[in-house]
């Protein structure tokens, strides 16, 4: 079991984690610097993961947590691939990241179609320690991946 | 429905498709599973459904998903 103590597991907090992300563009410039990614493609992730309330989930959360901190894992490195591609994907559809039922529509095909340019399976893009942390949301293949 | 209800087991979608949940999104909407299907041609591998069942009719926030129809079990019996 991880100790990691993230401070972001209840829904008040997980909004007022949000709410203080969006500040300031600190992140954001740490996290492209740190994966050699491009500022505004990591901004777009930034956006496309946290402004839409509907769809705020405290394992985003942590992982972008454990993508701003001083360790490197692979699985930061997939996540942060994944979002970068599916999230550009979306945006050449002009599609909202504000408007929730257009990206549920349009999801099965952005992520089977970035898994399949990723070459990577569901569980690559997850921290063991979040996968440990919210363990009754992950299937046994996600529990299995990284041993 | 409890998250170990349905995770890891198969289940029967509101498209008709069947496929093993394999993720529990915890969103502040509500909760919302990943189901791999066997896609055939044209088609996709994932599927996002409504844990709940009268969410997915009634919420808004919902009107683009599926939801499950029924809960089938570890495994496919044919």
């Amino acid at each position: 079991m991880s100790i990691r103590n993230w401070n972001i597991d209840s829904q008040e907090e997980l909004k007022a984690w949000r709410d203080n992300l969006f500040l300031d563009d600190t992140d954001v410039e740490h996290i492209a610097q740190k994966y050699n990614q491009n500022f505004e493609e990591i901004k777009r992730v930034k956006e496309y993961l946290f402004r839409n309330d509907d769809l705020l989930d405290a394992v985003n959360a942590k992982m972008w947590k454990l993508a701003k901190s001083v360790e490197m894992h692979l699985s930061v490195i997939n996540f942060i691939s994944h979002e970068i591609i599916q999230s550009g994907k979306m945006q050449r559809e002009e599609i909202s990241f504000l408007d929730t039922s257009s990206r549920d529509a349009v999801w099965r095909r952005l992520h089977t179609e970035t898994l399949v340019e990723q070459d990577l399976p569901p569980e690559a893009l997850f921290h063991p320690d979040v996968i440990t942390q919210h363990a009754s949301e992950f299937s046994s293949r996600y529990h299995n991946y990284w041993k | 429905m409890l998250n170990k209800d349905v995770l890891d087991k198969y289940v029967k979608l509101s498209n008709g498709k069947v496929g093993r949940v394999i993720r529990i999104r915890s969103q502040l909407r509500g909760k919302v599973v990943e189901v791999e299907v066997n896609p055939s041609d044209n088609e996709y591998k994932y599927e996002l459904a409504a844990l709940d069942k009268e969410q997915a009719l009634t919420d808004a926030r919902f009107k683009n998903l599926l939801h499950i129809v029924e809960v089938i079990g570890e495994k496919i019996t044919i």
